[in-house]
């Protein structure tokens, strides 16, 4: 009995000794990211984890399935522009004699990271890490022989490379490249030193790189298919940057259109771009390592980023295309002129506007600026009812902006009589018609095309997808291209709080592309569409029809785009959110 | 016949008896249906053939072959159901670019190849311009007229272009009023369109000027203003009566030189632009057309299915019109191609569709070719035989195996049988598999696969074979 039990006590003993061994093992293997490798010196580095998988997954395969059924892709790809790339994968396929994506599995299956220095022609490294480290060994051989054919075809003579033994193990040089395999590693770089230095960080001779855009991941980050992380400092410095960046800066355009980002550029320590996917979703991340919230003073009316200062919730109408909404306090913005314009600029600016509030009762932009808040609104939707009887071959989108008003008073005195004054030449000039009309009380005012015979012969009748229109209503002026998206514009205010919330706290920006719309909007300009695809392209008008299919079928694919803004722990964030269709909300309108 | 092919036209046409020339070509073993008769064919009849088309025309009868090109391909209502829905989206454009390139989109793509042909060759006897017109929309309109009646009957075409409102604006028709007739349309009528000059007198002119009072163009459409017309009798070929605008047609038709007059210009477009036989070759066609009512179609047959058609007084006789050149090109190559871009190229050329240079219509022959028009011609095959941009649908290493070793010879004879420039010798051959061996040693040296190395010396031969210069003449 107690020999049974020592027995049962070793078996536990050996098998706690095993399960140890094994998750050493496969601690082992679990590889820290090649980015720290590189020196902390490193000024943008570009990751690519698991690139088999990125090229097989399911979203490039959703993507990817129409296309295979569009003539015109297959003839661009079987163009002579790709026969270098099929040349190059016949190369590898023979090589290994495997399958490409097989070899890459082998080769680069873990990841491909490449980084460069400050100067970036002759500071350059990049590791590949496979799974398998025969085939990886293959690399330098099967380089050399690629090498020997591209350059003895233009007349160069090859040699083969030089090695030498760094730390017991050979490293190469062939020209200007230096590269070394080790295990499943593969690392070629610009310089001795800077592989050297890689290699001393592979073996454990020195440490992995923790500072700069090399470090390892902080909590927050995220696990990226694709990488790119650039230095901020690096592209303060670069030529021409200087300029762009400065404050106070010498163009107040630039500072109320582009201000914000501005200051982001020049408090980043680094920038990032990620794409990464989960299912069938696809998300981007550009990123400012800095925050909003810790903008310049004279730049924090630009993206708002108090609780209460985000962007209004986007405008939702039938058969919307895209809607997009933004803060953006360009009133408050050129109040706080003198922190970010130099003085001669701001002197320029206010004679300008001076000019023209004198020729327009004493309001120029900069006062009509005043008068709106910061909550500015666009709009897009396919029409699918015409506003005009005349029939019109192709149907143009509708576009509607709208923004609340801060002065609505003042707004109604002083911009209003502008607004009707340019309405007046608009129709002078094309031959509109004004109207007007109440819609939930408010007045709609408008313009439209005659629709006599005579007027109809005259011009193209394109026009007649315009009715431009413009209202107050619920402290917003709208502007529309039809007066239906105005009146849409209208009927999504009224479900609104008087006071404009907020769509989520921290976000300075919203936007929402469907393009199971889009795929419709090919059916408006379907006629345009096929003779351009037919006279233009070349193609039989059943081809025509094929490929406009094939088109329409790529952008239901695509599903919504969402794009929001803001901050978050990671810095001032764009995020771009692909969905698939089964996972979008259904349009608007269907 | 065709061959032998060291025959001048002049000896060939002595050869060639009246009473044979027009007889209708039957196979023999010295004159088999091969590839270059049929390509000839194709070339005349439909500006070009893809190398499966006239493989499989070689394996049918001469006949069946006209046949087919008279009439149009099965798929033809279909390709006017998709055509007019393009030409109501062009309507909307009041573009020029966008109606020349329909235009060409139709030579291009329809299964009735020889009715383009035929709308062409009367587009350039009906010669109008919209520099005058300045209306796109009539002058498809006439485009339109003109293919209805393209094979029909010619009496019918010319009533109704006497009627066309394009036309009318053309010629000063709207100028034409009692008491002050202006006489374009009627001489033109007579000398351009339907009887040639000493068929006719002044006094004939002016009297079916009278006859063609009264005509204005109002929405688009030709009506009589019965207050503006002449009704008072006019006498014109000696026949007196209260003749109208019908009847001046009726008449002009009626006379004996207005067959021959049209077979004449019937041989130029299909036949030769260099050799014309004495009267005796067109009087026994000329007869038939006229017994036949003017029958377009009966006519075409004649000329098309002749010794003389496929003899070396027809093969290599002309030189290719831009519009030839263009469509015959891209037809061989069974591809597509933007016809905006075809459009500006025969512009470039000068076969400006729809604004021919006068009311004589273009010149055609050797005015076509300059050294300026050479290098449009070589910049634009370049552009087709790379495979990309502009060719990327009509690439010629498509018309070759490339999975296949190739042969350079093999390879150039490949392409002389698709693209038959005239002269297509061995030295040719040599001369161009010569260059390709060349070729083949850089490429191979340069790192690519199999495919790669045999689409590029496809690409290479159809350059070489399209810049020939005796591929300019047909």
């Amino acid at each position: 009995m107690r020999q049974e039990r020592r027995k049962l006590l070793m078996n536990c003993v050996l098998w706690c000794v095993v399960l140890l061994v094994a998750s050493k093992v496969g601690t082992a293997a679990e590889l820290p990211p090649s980015r720290q490798y590189f020196p902390p010196e490193t000024v943008a580095v570009i990751e690519v984890e698991k690139p088999v998988q990125v090229l097989d997954n399911p979203i490039w395969q959703r993507i990817t399935t129409p296309l295979k059924r569009s003539g015109a892709v297959r003839d661009l790809m079987g163009a002579p522009q790709f026969d270098p790339l099929r040349d190059l994968v016949q190369y590898t396929t023979d090589e290994f004699q495997q399958p490409i994506l097989k070899v890459l599995q082998d080769v680069a299956g873990h990841s491909l990271v490449v980084g460069v220095g400050p100067n970036p022609q002759q500071q350059w490294g990049a590791v590949v890490t496979g799974d398998d480290p025969a085939s990886v060994a293959r690399i330098p051989d099967a380089l050399l022989k690629f090498a020997r054919r591209v350059q003895e075809a233009r007349g160069q003579f090859v040699p083969d490379p030089q090695s030498r033994e760094y730390q017991g193990a050979p490293v190469l040089n062939l020209g200007p490249f230096h590269y070394a395999v080790r295990g499943r590693h593969f690392c070629l770089a610009s310089q001795p030193a800077i592989l050297e230095g890689m290699l001393d960080r592979i073996e454990g001779r020195q440490a992995l790189t923790a500072s700069g855009i090399c470090g390892p991941d902080s909590g927050a980050e995220h696990t990226a298919a694709i990488r790119l992380r650039v230095q901020g400092e690096w592209l303060r410095n670069l030529p021409g940057a200087e300029g762009v960046l400065k404050l106070p800066h010498p163009d107040p355009a630039a500072m109320l259109l582009l201000g914000g980002w501005i200051d982001l550029l020049r408090r980043s320590e680094h920038l990032t771009l990620e794409i990464d996917y989960a299912d069938e979703t696809l998300v981007t991340f550009v990123r400012f390592s800095a925050r909003a919230t810790e903008a310049h003073t004279g730049l924090k009316p630009f993206f708002g980023t108090t609780p209460d200062a985000g962007a209004a919730p986007i405008v939702k109408t039938p058969h919307l295309l895209f809607s997009g909404s933004w803060y953006r306090d360009y009133a408050r913005l050129w109040e706080l002129r003198n922190e970010t314009v130099n003085s001669d600029a701001v002197k320029t600016a206010e004679e300008q506007n001076a000019e023209v509030a004198k020729r327009n009762r004493g309001t120029g932009p900069l006062e009509a600026l005043q008068t709106i808040g910061p909550h500015h609104r666009i709009f897009a939707a396919r029409v699918l009812k015409s506003p005009y009887q005349v029939p019109v071959v192709d149907r143009l989108p509708t576009v509607g902006y709208l923004v609340d008003l801060r002065d609505e008073a003042a707004f109604r005195k002083r911009v209003m009589p502008q607004i009707q004054e340019f309405a007046s030449i608009i129709s002078l000039i094309f031959k509109m018609v004004p109207g007007k009309q109440t819609y939930k009380e408010a007045e709609i005012i408008s313009l439209r095309f005659a629709e006599d015979p005579a007027t109809v012969a005259q011009g193209d009748r394109i026009r007649y997808n315009f009715e431009p229109a413009y209202a107050v209503y619920h402290g917003h002026v709208i502007f529309g291209t039809t007066i239906q998206i105005v009146r849409d514009a209208m009927d999504h205010l009224a479900t609104q709080p008087e006071q404009i919330v907020p769509a989520q706290a921290g976000q300075t920006e919203q936007q929402l592309y469907q393009f199971a719309e889009f795929a419709g909007l090919v059916d408006d300009l379907r006629e345009t569409s096929l003779r351009e695809a037919a006279l233009g392209q070349g193609l039989p008008v059943p081809d025509a029809e094929h490929e406009l299919g094939v088109f329409q079928e790529l952008l239901r694919s695509l599903g919504d785009l969402r794009v929001t803004a803001g901050d978050t722990e990671r810095g001032f964030e764009y995020r771009l959110e692909l969905t698939p269709p089964s996972a979008s909300s259904a349009p608007e309108g269907k | 016949m065709l061959a032998p092919t060291d025959q001048t036209p002049e000896k060939a046409l002595a050869r060639l008896r009246p009473n044979v020339a027009w007889q209708r070509y039957s196979p023999t073993a010295n004159s088999p249906w091969d590839a270059q008769k049929v390509g000839h064919l194709y070339r005349r009849a439909a500006g070009g053939a893809s190398l499966t088309q006239i493989r499989a025309a070689v394996d049918q009868t001469p006949d069946e072959v006209l046949d087919r090109l008279l009439v149009g391909g099965e798929d033809l209502p279909k390709f006017e159901e998709q055509a007019d829905r393009l030409k109501r989206s062009v309507l909307t454009t009041n573009s020029p670019e966008q109606f020349k390139a329909f235009w060409l989109y139709r030579m291009l793509h329809s299964p009735h190849p020889l009715q383009e042909r035929m709308t062409l060759f009367w587009h350039n006897l009906f010669a109008t311009s919209n520099a005058k017109v300045n209306d796109l929309v009539l002058m498809q309109q006439q485009n339109e007229t003109i293919r209805q009646h393209a094979l029909g009957h010619f009496d019918d075409l010319l009533q109704a272009m006497t009627r066309d409102p394009a036309m009318l604006i053309w010629l000063d028709s709207q100028a034409n009023v009692k008491g002050q007739p202006n006489e374009n349309y009627a001489r033109e009528v007579f000398e351009l369109f339907s009887l040639g000059t000493g068929n006719y007198t002044e006094k004939d002119i002016q009297e079916a000027a009278r006859a063609l009072t009264g005509w204005r163009v109002t929405d688009r459409k030709a009506t009589l203003l019965p207050d503006k017309h002449d009704y008072a009798p006019k006498t014109i070929f000696g026949q007196t009566g209260n003749w109208t605008s019908g009847d001046v047609v009726r008449l002009a038709t009626a006379q004996p030189g207005c067959a021959e007059f049209l077979v004449r210009k019937l041989y130029r477009f299909f036949v030769s632009e260099t050799l014309v036989p004495g009267p005796e070759y067109f009087t026994p066609l000329a007869e038939g057309f006229r017994v036949r009512n003017y029958d377009i179609s009966w006519c075409v047959r004649q000329i098309l299915s002749s010794w003389m058609f496929y003899s070396p007084v027809a093969y290599g006789q002309k030189v290719k019109s831009p519009v030839d050149f263009v469509i015959g090109t891209v037809r061989s190559l069974g591809g597509a191609v933007s016809t905006t871009k075809l459009a500006q190229v025969c512009d470039q050329l000068g076969q400006s569709l729809f604004y021919p240079p006068s009311v004589k219509g273009w010149d055609g022959g050797t005015t076509w070719i300059s050294s300026t028009a050479l290098l449009h011609r070589q910049n634009l095959v370049f552009e087709l035989t790379r495979g990309q941009n502009l060719g990327a649908r009509c690439d010629p290493a498509h018309s070759v195996d490339l999975t296949q070793p190739i042969d350079e010879v093999q390879l150039v004879r490949t392409f002389l049988e698709l693209f038959q420039p005239v002269d297509n010798t061995e030295q040719v051959v040599e001369q161009v598999s010569g260059y390709l061996k060349e070729e083949r040693k850089t490429l191979e040296q340069q790192f690519q696969s199999t495919r790669s190395l045999h689409s590029q010396l496809a690409r290479a031969a159809a350059h070489l074979i399209l810049t020939l210069p005796e591929y300019q003449i047909a």
